[in-house]
């Protein structure tokens, strides 16, 4: 940022007033709107949840048998379908940059697809894929060998949570891609073609050039996508309902359950906690780049 | 000579693992593709079958009796037109409003550094993370007191929950990475502030700002559980809810689903095959020099 | 300056959202004396809808409905948020069960003296009345009701040398069995889906005699033998193999997919059904779902009229919903089976296929109890049931669990 060495005359001091208030008066709108939609909402959630009430129906919730199931499950959920994510819209905005790559448009355009297919019909169409005795899925592995039997996809709890997380990565790996892609797209081509001539192979650009100018669309697109995991509950949904015997069971399925029954207490408590680690998260990408602007 | 044969060597070099690189990229993007394409494909196809075909045991993979009857149901019988309408009209706002909004606010966050800014870009973040399930009650008794219920404009105001706040952060990494050489440079030819921005930074941005603008639009599009409660008529049906309609209390018309479902997503991945050019690489290419 | 007028643009937008909008249409009366009713109707009740609406309004000028058309999907969130928001309609067609999960926050009108000389009480099927009821109090007027019963295919069972359908439960388990010697599954369960899960078990529970005891401290009991007995009947021939392991995964739509691909013997299912897998060809056969020794219980759920608490001119209403409650006018409307034994003497429900289901759910159903936490037990049923059909657990240990989980939260109120 420009500075002014030395003492500031008064103009120049004017002049920081006037932008600071510029700046407030530009982000007004939307905090205004953020404001009216989200703080009251937000306000019931802490409230509610460290109620007395509250209280009690966190203990309910703890003492349920399932519970731990569920927290671990969610831990996973979150992990896998962030990770798997990330790694795969990236390796696909890699891809797309690569110089023998001609049409990227069209490969950009069906790439998309999976993002721009409702969630509600994708995982129906997966729920299809998948299915033990009409699924695409078991007809090519059995024709082709790879098995002797059906394979129960979506009822074998050891398999049914990673299944619908390649759901969820399918569902949003086109995001990351789309990101990604666009802050490749902004590093100019003569820092490659400077460490070619300076003899980096490609790994060495890609750890010099390209990681670095990507990092601040990476950290937030790593952040959405992990606070999507997180309250991601569709593809269960329709795909197991948290089944079989609550092995697809995570956070976000329960707190639909809770307000379709309307158990209000419930819905604060649970979202209270999903709150909670999504601020963490959050915090903690806050502080990386407050750590950035610093430096 | 044996610098010669060194670069001729290296060039040599470079250009297999080009090759090799090349090879490489184009495999990931078959297999993305793949990946990506497969349920979509299934999809598809299963809208071109006739209703007993479609749980036939052994699966069927291609329609034996092709029939067109689904399409001509969804394009006649059903609220999926007007659905798609009122999903475009609804996105189009949510992502002008949201690109102007979030993107001023981003851009203040970034460039002016107003005391509390940094209050605002958490504060504005912490709504997001809040799941849709808590958010539902609240935001539709506030498009009850606006009385937008059953009107587009009441659902693209219940999107700018999930998209505003998303796209604000966006905007300002964004305008962060521009260099703001860029903007100075321009201000001391006299520019103001604004025509500034307009003609030197947002350019180079473009790639981004689109990649917002799509963003924006597709989660509008995209979006089912705000949308099911705010609307209630063909004034403002959007098509993930149309979707549903096809499902009743105990049977689902699924090859009716499977078309409409296809007439979603076929015209929007059309559209974007044709704004891809705001993706051309090396857009910047020009900007910083000197 | 050009900064203000980015400002300016920006809040003028948002202005002009506000004045852009086009009202829902509130009900405002046209003049005075002149009443607007809304009432909310799923899509499938639609079209006969337009023709009763069309007749009120001819008898009773002055009085406009206005229709708000639900679909399946959808229509639980509508209504949920609607009855929390206070912005409520007149009338609503919901689910029957879930009545009690409105009632229960004061959500509802009460209209137990809704049943008068116009409209009797007996004529309706308790069970059905029951479950529209919450602690004593009746909170809607059945239009709609059915449970299930037994689809077989009458070739199979031919080719099977079997000579009808099988009256108890030993019965079923040798058609079962000779259904695997023929190579297909005797039969399946929806497990795939929570809701229809719990229903089964309900009905199993139901058959053994199982009744809900409400305790002086204010909890509600199961009883231990009756759930066991039930968990163990649902829960056989997983492991032998006349159950198809697909259970895990179906939905009743699949079983019933499964049953027209000629895969199942016979399943148990809603009269909805008779009508597609005749057309899909199988040659059908219906009867009652037996229980150990003889007909089992079934519990039953359908459709009724609900008045929010907030709604206006509750004259007309009930004057409405009594309309829509005339037997000719239940045995019009509904898709399965009226609620009331007068409309089921209508012709439409003179189908031979048909009476298993009529005797089945008129004598031998029960309401779907509603307390507090009873939704909650859904998924520890749902889990226990495939935890036991997948053998990670015994049905002993299955029915702990359910039991310890009732226990911590079923109340009375």
């Amino acid at each position: 940022m420009s500075t002014i060495a030395g003492a500031r005359p008064r103009r120049a001091r004017s002049r920081a007033a006037r932008t600071a208030r510029a700046g407030w008066l530009l982000s007004l709108p939307s905090i205004t709107v953020m404001v009216l939609l989200t703080l009251a909402p937000l306000v019931s959630v802490v409230i509610g949840a460290i109620s007395a009430d509250g209280w009690e129906r966190l203990q309910q919730l703890i003492e349920a048998p399932g519970f731990t199931q569920t927290l671990r499950n969610t831990a996973v959920w979150v992990v896998v379908g962030t990770v798997g994510s990330l790694l795969v819209g990236l390796a696909g905005a890699l891809a797309l940059q690569h110089p023998t790559v001609r049409l990227t448009g069209l490969w950009r355009s069906v790439l998309l697809i999976p993002w721009i297919t409702p969630t509600v019909v994708a995982a129906t169409a997966w729920k299809w894929f998948y299915s033990r005795d009409y699924g695409l899925l078991n007809a090519l592995l059995l024709e082709v060998g790879v098995v002797d039997e059906p394979v129960s996809w979506l009822t074998n709890t050891s398999i049914a949570l990673y299944a619908v997380v390649a759901v969820h990565v399918w569902a949003t790996f086109s995001f990351v891609m789309l990101m990604t892609s666009a802050g490749l797209a902004a590093i100019p081509a003569e820092l490659y073609e400077a460490a070619r001539m300076d003899g980096a192979g490609a790994l060495r650009s890609f750890l010099s050039i390209t990681l670095p100018s990507i990092r601040d669309i990476l950290f937030i697109v790593t952040l959405i996508v992990t606070v999507w995991t997180l309250n991601s509950f569709l593809p269960v949904w329709i795909m197991t309902k948290g089944g079989p015997a609550g092995a697809t069971n995570i956070v976000p399925v329960q707190l639909y359950q809770y307000f379709q029954l309307g158990d209000r207490t419930a819905i604060y408590v649970l979202a209270a906690f999903q709150l909670a680690f999504s601020v963490a998260i959050a915090a903690l990408y806050v502080r990386q780049t407050r750590k950035e602007d610093a430096a | 000579m044996s610098t010669t044969t060194a670069t001729s060597a290296r060039r040599v070099g470079a250009r297999s693992s080009r090759a090799l690189g090349g090879v490489v990229a184009h495999v990931t993007l078959l297999a993305l593709a793949a990946f990506g394409l497969l349920p979509v494909v299934v999809m598809v196809l299963t809208s071109f079958k006739p209703a007993d075909q479609i749980f036939r045991i052994p699966a069927t993979f291609l329609p034996e009796n092709p029939t067109l009857d689904n399409y001509v149901r969804v394009f006649t019988d059903s609220s999926m037109p007007a659905a798609l309408t009122n999903s475009v009209v609804a996105g189009l706002l949510v992502t002008v409003i949201t690109l102007m909004l979030g993107g001023t606010a981003g851009y203040a966050i970034a460039r002016m550094r107003f005391p509390g800014s940094g209050a605002v870009a958490v504060g504005l973040l912490l709504g997001q993370l809040l799941p849709v399930t808590v958010l539902l009650l609240p935001v539709f008794q506030i498009v009850v007191a606006l009385d937008l219920i059953d009107t587009i404009p009441g659902v693209a105001l219940t999107h700018l929950t999930i998209v505003l706040p998303l796209v604000t952060w966006m905007a300002t990494t964004t305008f962060r990475g521009v260099p703001i050489e860029l903007e100075e440079a321009a201000m001391i030819d006299g520019c103001h502030r604004l025509r500034a921005v307009w003609s030197v930074v947002l350019p180079v941005a473009a790639a981004s700002i689109a990649a917002l603008a799509i963003f924006a639009f597709i989660q509008s599009w995209n979006e089912f559980v705000f949308a099911s409660v705010i609307t209630r008529s063909l004034d403002a049906k959007t098509a993930p809810v149309a979707l549903t309609d096809f499902a009743g209390q105990f049977e689902v018309d699924w090859g009716s689903t499977t078309a409409a479902a296809t007439v979603i997503f076929l015209p929007l991945t059309i559209a974007f095959l044709l704004l891809q050019r705001y993706f051309v690489r090396g857009m910047s290419a020009g900007a910083v020099k000197g | 300056m050009r900064r203000r007028h980015a400002v300016i643009g920006a809040v003028a937008v948002a202005a002009a959202l506000t004045l852009t909008s086009c009202g829902s249409g509130g009900d405002d009366a046209a003049g005075s004396g002149d009443v607007t009713i809304e009432w909310w109707v799923p899509n499938w009740d639609e079209e006969e809808s337009r023709d009763l609406i069309a007749q009120f309004e001819e008898e009773h000028p002055g009085v406009t409905i206005k229709t708000v058309v639900t679909q399946w999907e959808t229509m639980a969130n509508q209504i949920r948020v609607a009855l929390d928001s206070g912005d409520v309609p007149d009338v609503i067609t919901e689910l029957t069960s879930r009545i009690p999960n409105y009632a229960r926050q004061d959500q509802l009108a009460d209209v137990t003296d809704w049943y008068d000389d116009a409209m009797p009480r007996d004529d309706f099927y308790e069970a059905a009345v029951e479950t529209a009821s919450f602690d004593g109090v009746v909170y809607g007027v059945p239009m709609r009701w059915d449970a299930g019963s037994m689809i077989y295919n009458v070739d199979l069972f031919e080719q099977a040398g079997l000579e009808g359908p099988p009256a108890t439960w030993d019965e079923l388990i040798e058609a079962a069995q000779a259904m695997q010697e023929l190579g297909v599954y005797g039969y399946g369960w929806p497990y795939g889906d929570p809701g229809n899960s719990r229903v089964r078990w309900l009905n199993a529970y139901y058959t053994h005699g199982g009744t809900f005891t409400e305790e002086a401290d204010g909890s509600v009991t199961i009883d231990p033998a009756a759930s066991l007995a039930a968990i163990e009947m649902i829960t056989e021939g997983f492991e032998e193999g006349w159950v198809t392991p697909s259970s895990l995964e179906a939905t009743n739509t699949d079983l019933q997919n499964l049953f027209m691909n000629g895969q199942l013997g016979f399943y148990f299912d809603g009269a909805y059904a008779v009508t597609p897998i005749k057309e899909a060809g199988v040659n059908v056969g219906t009867a009652m779902w037996p229980g150990p020794d003889g007909p089992g219980t079934v519990s039953a759920d359908g459709f009724s009229y609900i008045v929010p608490a907030g709604a206006e001119n509750l004259d007309v209403v009930k004057e409405f919903v009594q309309f829509l409650a005339l037997p000719e006018h239940q045995a019009l409307m509904t898709d399965t089976f009226p609620a009331r034994y007068s409309a089921a003497e209508d012709e439409r429900f003179s189908d031979e296929l048909l009476q298993p289901f009529l005797e089945q759910h008129g004598e031998h159903s029960s309401n779907r109890p509603a307390y507090p936490g009873w939704e909650e037990l859904i998924p520890t049923i749902h889990s226990a049931l495939q935890s036991v059909a997948l053998g990670d657990q015994t049905a002993e240990e299955a029915n702990e669990a359910i039991l310890e989980h009732a226990g911590q939260i079923l109340r009375t109120s």
